[in-house]
């Protein structure tokens, strides 16, 4: 009965902040007249007054390079804006009559058990005009999303009681990689200029065109995945960290759940730091590559197992203690240590061979 | 006859046993946190890191307050621990002969410990990399990492997390290979446990006919058994 009220109470009403529509309602939508809706275009129209604070007001601008990122752009505006009419603009608000729940049912089953519920609606979080998908947002953004309530200070205090190194782990780590209930974590990789990630200003992917001025106007994927089978393996993410080409770019990832969860509980294993800390193939299985295209979408290509830490060890200021300490300074610390043991075992075995000189008195 | 020295004062004592259990602490602490797939010494991967750490502060106190006794109150820093032209030209090499040939024959150790010389000309060398590189060194690279985000400019400055830990692995190796060989000389007196006494109670017990009337001369030498 209660959960029953909040579904009526706050998420209704707070989904359509959020504004999605079954794709059902795609097809009357492509018949309203006077716009071209549902055309591969369907947005373009819209967004001829709306992406201009002029034309319609800080209120009703949409950024238009973020919204044709957003995942929301490939089902049109008319999908959720499905009540304006063909004398728009009328002086009328254009009013919503589809929400969140509409597309995202379950999502909206799992919230509605949730502690966030009280306290936040999806656009409290969401904004629909620049949603994209955990592989396609750095950490930054997505931490972005918490810290409108959760404020950064007080969450460092808080995890500091018991987690080690706390401001650190949280500027580094987005809160679902542990706040989930997914069981596995996928690493998402991009390339980034080396530069920004020393001077610790954030790593930002770089641009299209600065990769596709790499390759001189060929296909960018082919600077990572140099054979072009859609797949990149160890062999090949040492070439590029070895390529003079790239010298001034690096991989930075994001780790993320698998699984987009949104109970925010946290699974057991995640307080054991060896989830992360330990070398070898342990939760985070599997990782892609992702490079940004020139309509603004993003391309991804798998990264062979086992690989991520190849990858993220070459970020020149990350370190990931237990998980990538340095094979080559493993060697050099053991011959360090021999180099210790030769005095008590050479010595001492000689020691041993010519105890009689000292006749059983040592010196 | 056997002549007692005091070799050892309190305060240097209570620092050594410290540091030697604070050592060990770090370096099986330091395995785990490093192999944590293959150690599991201390349970959770977190305990480790929490003693690691603690360990490390004690450890990184006791060296300033040692630094602070020797140089202050003692005055005797440079002394003790600084090889002079005599070792420099001579004393070296006749120490390192005795050790790798003469010692073997059964010949006597050609340096006689007093408490204002109290470190051959090799142990001098040593314990300077040692004490004066190695363990500031460790000590610094380890508080930059331990507070990465209020020291960052610091830690940017070092070059970056990596290669912080990195030399912080490579100054640990070489104080664990240091604390091999310092265990196995401490070993080579007239009986293996000759010279870990004075670093317990203080007295050291040296045979007069072998300093050859030099513990006559030591201020706090005391004659007797």
């Amino acid at each position: 009965m209660k959960a029953a009220s909040y579904i009526v109470a706050v998420i209704i009403p707070l989904g359509t902040a959020l504004a999605l529509s079954a794709f059902t309602r795609i097809a009357s939508a492509a018949e309203v007249p006077g716009f071209a809706f549902g055309s591969p275009d369907k947005n373009r129209v819209c967004l001829t007054c709306h992406s201009s604070v002029g034309a319609v007001g800080k209120n009703n601008y949409i950024d238009p390079m973020k919204f044709s990122r957003s995942t929301h752009a490939r089902i049109g505006c008319s999908t959720c804006h499905d009540a304006i009419g063909s004398t728009h603009p009328d002086g009328r608000r254009s009013g919503i009559s589809t929400g969140c729940l509409d597309c995202h049912q379950a999502i909206g089953a799992e919230y509605v058990n949730s502690d966030h519920v009280r306290n936040a609606s999806c656009g409290s979080c969401h904004n629909p005009h620049t949603v994209l998908t955990l592989s396609e947002i750095s950490s930054e953004e997505v931490r972005r999303q918490c810290s409108g309530c959760h404020k950064p200070e007080m969450m460092w205090s808080q995890h500091a009681r018991w987690l080690p190194q706390a401001e650190l782990h949280l500027e580094t780590i987005p809160c679902i990689t542990c706040h989930t209930e997914s069981r596995e974590l996928v690493v998402t990789i991009s390339i980034v200029g080396k530069k920004m990630a020393e001077s610790g200003t954030g790593l930002q992917p770089v641009s299209h065109a600065a990769l596709k001025r790499l390759v001189q106007g060929g296909d960018i994927r082919r600077i990572i995945d140099r054979d072009g089978d859609q797949s990149v393996s160890i062999a090949e993410l040492k070439d590029f960290h070895k390529n003079p080409l790239y010298d001034e770019y690096c991989l930075a990832g994001v780790m993320t759940p698998s699984k987009i969860s949104h109970t925010f509980k946290i699974i057991n294993n995640r307080w054991d730091c060896t989830y992360c800390h330990a070398k070898g193939p342990g939760a985070v299985k599997s990782s892609s590559i992702i490079l940004p295209m020139e309509d603004g979408s993003v391309t991804s290509i798998p990264v062979e197992k086992g690989a991520i830490l190849e990858a993220l060890n070459n970020i020149p200021d990350l370190y990931l203690m237990g998980s990538s300490r340095n094979e080559f300074m493993n060697k050099i610390g053991l011959a360090i240590l021999g180099g210790g043991m030769v005095m008590p075992v050479g010595h001492g075995v000689l020691r041993f061979l010519t105890r009689r000189n000292r006749n059983g008195k040592e010196h | 006859m056997k002549t007692k020295i005091y070799l050892q004062p309190t305060p240097v004592r209570i620092w050594h046993w410290i540091n030697a259990t604070g050592f060990i602490a770090l370096i099986l602490s330091g395995i785990q946190i490093r192999f944590p797939e293959y150690v599991h010494l201390f349970g959770s991967y977190k305990s480790a890191i929490t003693l690691h750490n603690a360990a490390g502060l004690v450890v990184a106190i006791s060296f300033s307050l040692w630094f602070f006794y020797y140089k202050i109150i003692a005055g005797t820093i440079l002394k003790i621990y600084m090889p002079n032209s005599e070792d420099l030209r001579h004393g070296l090499l006749r120490q390192g002969i005795f050790y790798f040939f003469k010692y073997f024959k059964g010949e006597p150790n050609p340096h006689h410990t007093t408490p204002e010389n109290k470190f051959n000309p090799l142990q001098k060398s040593a314990y300077l990399a040692v004490m004066f590189i190695l363990v500031p060194m460790v000590s610094l690279t380890g508080i930059l990492i331990m507070n990465v985000t209020p020291l960052r400019e610091l830690v940017l400055l070092a070059g970056g997390l990596k290669i912080l830990a990195n030399l912080h692995f490579l100054f640990a190796s070489s104080l664990c290979a240091f604390l091999f060989t310092h265990v196995y000389l401490a070993t080579l007196g007239h009986t293996p446990l000759e010279h870990f006494k004075p670093m317990w109670t203080g007295w050291e017990e040296i045979d007069e006919s072998e300093t050859h009337g030099q513990a006559a001369d030591l201020g706090k030498a005391e004659t007797g058994r």
